[in-house]
C-alpha cells in the first residue's frame, strides 16, 4: 500500500513538474494566473513603452518585461487585450509605427 | 519520498526553453495589435476580429502565434480572400489541434490551394515580420 502511495505521489509530482516547465506554460491561456500584474493594470502607453524599449534592445526583452511588471504570460495577455479593442489597437499601432 | 520530491523539483526547475529563445516570439507578439488593426482597415468587421482573437486566446495560443495566424489571414484578405471567411479555416485547424508554425503553414497551404496569397517561402510584401515597426526599409 505504501509503495502504491509513493508511486501515485511520484506520478503526480512528474505531471506537475512537466506542466510547470513546458514552453507552452507561457501561453496566453494560462496567462492570467501566472502574471504578477494583469493586462488591465497596464495602459496602451505602457505597452508602447515596452514595445519601443524592446525594439531598441531586443536582447533585453525579458528584462524589459520584468521592469514593467510583466511576465511573458501577462505580456501575451496585454497584447491580446489591446488587439481586441479597436481604439486601443489603433492607438498602439500609430505609436509604434 | 524526499528523493522523489527533490527529483521532481529539479525537473520543474529545468527550463526547456533557454533564455534568449523567447526574443523572436516577443517581437512577433508585439505586432499582434498592429496586424489586427490592419485586418480592420482591410474591411474585416470588429465582431469577426474579436471572434477570431477570442478563439485563439481560448485555445491558449500565445500572442506570437496569434500574430502569425492573423498575419496569414490579413495577407489572404489583401490577396482577395472573402472578408467574412476571416478566421474560419483557422478555427477548424485549431479544432484539429494544429498550433504554431504547423498552423501557419496549413493556413498558407490552404490559401495557395485557393490561389490566394504569396508564393511559398516569400515573406509578406513590404512588411517586416519581426520588427514591431513593421515596415521593411
Amino acid at each position: 500500500m505504501n509503495a502504491r502511495i509513493r508511486w501515485l505521489a511520484f506520478g503526480t509530482a512528474l505531471i506537475l513538474a512537466a506542466a510547470c516547465s513546458r514552453p507552452g506554460g507561457e501561453a496566453a491561456g494560462e496567462a492570467g494566473a501566472a502574471s504578477s500584474m494583469t493586462a488591465t493594470d497596464h495602459t496602451v502607453d505602457d505597452a508602447v513603452a515596452v514595445a519601443q524599449a524592446i525594439e531598441a534592445d531586443p536582447a533585453a526583452a525579458d528584462s524589459i518585461l520584468a521592469a514593467h511588471g510583466l511576465t511573458r504570460a501577462g505580456f501575451d495577455s496585454l497584447m491580446y487585450d489591446i488587439a481586441a479593442d479597436s481604439a486601443l489597437a489603433r492607438a498602439y499601432t500609430e505609436a509604434i509605427n | 519520498m524526499q528523493r522523489i520530491l527533490a527529483f521532481a523539483a529539479l525537473f520543474a526547475a529545468a527550463p526547456l526553453v533557454q533564455v534568449g529563445d523567447s526574443v523572436p516570439a516577443i517581437l512577433r507578439a508585439l505586432r499582434l495589435p498592429a496586424l489586427v488593426t490592419e485586418a480592420r482597415l482591410a474591411g474585416v468587421t470588429d465582431s469577426v476580429v474579436r471572434e477570431v482573437l477570442d478563439g485563439l486566446r481560448r485555445r491558449g495560443l500565445p500572442a506570437d502565434e496569434a500574430a502569425m495566424v492573423v498575419r496569414e489571414e490579413v495577407d489572404a484578405v489583401h490577396a482577395g480572400a472573402p472578408k467574412d471567411n476571416f478566421g474560419g479555416f483557422v478555427q477548424r485547424q485549431l479544432d484539429a489541434g494544429l498550433r504554431g508554425r504547423a498552423l501557419a503553414e496549413a493556413i498558407r497551404a490552404e490559401h495557395r490551394a485557393r490561389g490566394i496569397g504569396r508564393p511559398e517561402g516569400r515573406p509578406p510584401q513590404g512588411r517586416d515580420t519581426i520588427r514591431p515597426g513593421g515596415r521593411v526599409p
